[in-house]
């Protein structure tokens, strides 16, 4: 899996760019690997630019969240089954796709006796790719962009909603009758804060699109914000004495000031990891930078 | 490892063994360097064996080994990026080991017409 930030950005940010131990570079790893975690779950999907193929609808009330169609639209033939096409308005115009910013829609194919590409898969070959088993999403299946759908997109290739139109009204409600093939998220240059134009065309030549001005470092500076509070903590945990257990850090164990005094435990847990906590979450500021990255469109799909 | 944006890099490196002593690249082994991000496709991939369209190349056999990277192939937006050295050995097939991976900066530069 692609990652949001290079092992360079976290060693350079917690000064370890000299260098590295095994057991440090180890730590870099696992910290690094954890903060991206955090951060895509916090988000709601994966920032790094990659293509997708996913099923829609979800459910019958995909559509949701007040974007309905209350008019009534007809039947649709599924097998030997009549389906209605509004069910008291839990039909939409727009589907919601899962990743954003939506880049591209590579392919998108309507059967409605596909059942998420298992109505007519014989053998399941381990994965989902782009190679439908079967009959399902079979060629003739496949709709024509700009006709049959359209992306909402804010300026050429970038759509930070993640709304696909239906062309001639309503999407389809039949759960798993449409699957989408496309690119979503951020390339190297708009992650890095630097997509100009000859960026977007280094991208370009690596198969990535890049749009001029988008700026993504946001997502870059709350992992690396979260890798240096995990490796914090990883550090005053180190076991640096045997005799004395875990190693104190550097904070005072004792003081003393006339008549007011205090003195921490000592063999024990270290005070650092007391004055912390295990808390490796992600920091406020994280939190803040992430926001306005953040999706609630999944409450859609 | 430093270079900056659509300018012309040079660097000399020097191949320790675990012990600290100099080794040299047989000739008939290949050096590799990668720039960018783990699991992506790098935006600079360059060997010993031949040059870039651009120029960018490496200078094996020798100790120190010596890079050029050329101002045309560093074109990849400014930032922190891993570096990644590797030396196919061909005596024993296609065994890959990794000499080094540390990090790579590429500062930002002024535009303009190169030499005014």
């Amino acid at each position: 899996m692609s990652k949001i930030v290079t092992e360079g950005d976290v060693r350079l940010f917690v000064g370890l760019e000299g260098e590295l131990t095994s057991a440090e570079r180890a730590r870099v790893g696992v910290a690094h690997t954890h903060a991206e975690g955090l951060v895509k779950q916090f988000l709601g999907y994966d920032p790094v630019q990659r293509r997708h193929v996913e099923f829609y609808p979800k459910h019958l009330h995909a559509g949701g969240m007040g974007i309905r169609e209350d008019e009534p639209i007809g039947w649709e033939k599924s097998g030997n089954r009549a389906v209605p096409l509004n069910r008291g308005g839990q039909v939409s115009k727009t589907l919601q796709l899962r990743h954003i910013p939506v880049r591209q829609i590579k392919n998108l194919y309507y059967d409605p006796d596909a059942n998420f590409g298992q109505a007519a898969r014989t053998t399941f070959d381990g994965s989902f790719d782009t190679t439908f088993d079967d009959t399902d999403f079979a060629p003739d299946t496949v709709k024509t962009n700009g006709e049959d759908y359209f992306i909402d997109l804010d300026e050429e290739s970038i759509g930070w909603a993640g709304l696909v139109y239906w062309g001639s009204g309503v999407w389809p409600i039949e759960p798993g009758s449409v699957a989408v093939d496309y690119i979503s998220g951020f390339s190297e240059a708009e992650l890095m804060g630097g997509a100009d134009a000859d960026a977007a065309q280094a991208d370009l030549a690596r198969g990535q699109i890049s749009v001029v001005g988008v700026d993504a470092s946001p997502i870059r500076y709350a992992v690396l914000l979260t890798c240096a509070k995990m490796l914090h903590v990883q550090q005053s945990l180190k076991r640096s004495d045997a005799g004395r257990g875990f190693d104190g850090g550097n904070v005072y164990e004792s003081e003393r000031f006339q008549d007011y005094s205090y003195k921490r435990p000592s063999g024990q847990i270290s005070s650092t990891v007391q004055l912390t906590g295990l808390v490796v979450g992600l920091p406020t500021e994280a939190l803040e930078a992430l926001e306005p990255f953040k999706t609630y469109g999944r409450l859609r799909t | 490892m430093c270079a900056y944006r659509r300018r012309d890099s040079q660097y000399s490196i020097d191949l320790l063994d675990a012990n600290g002593e100099s080794i040299v690249v047989d000739s008939t082994n290949v050096v590799l360097l990668k720039i960018g991000k783990d699991n992506q496709i790098p935006h600079l991939d360059i060997n010993s064996s031949a040059a870039t369209a651009n120029g960018s190349r490496i200078a094996a056999p020798t100790n120190p080994i010596i890079v050029q990277l050329d101002s045309e192939d560093l074109k990849f937006a400014a930032g922190v990026y891993d570096v990644e050295i590797t030396v196919l050995d061909s005596s024993t097939g296609s065994v890959r080991t990794v000499l080094e991976k540390g990090v790579f900066v590429l500062h930002e530069t002024q535009r303009g017409v190169l030499g005014l």
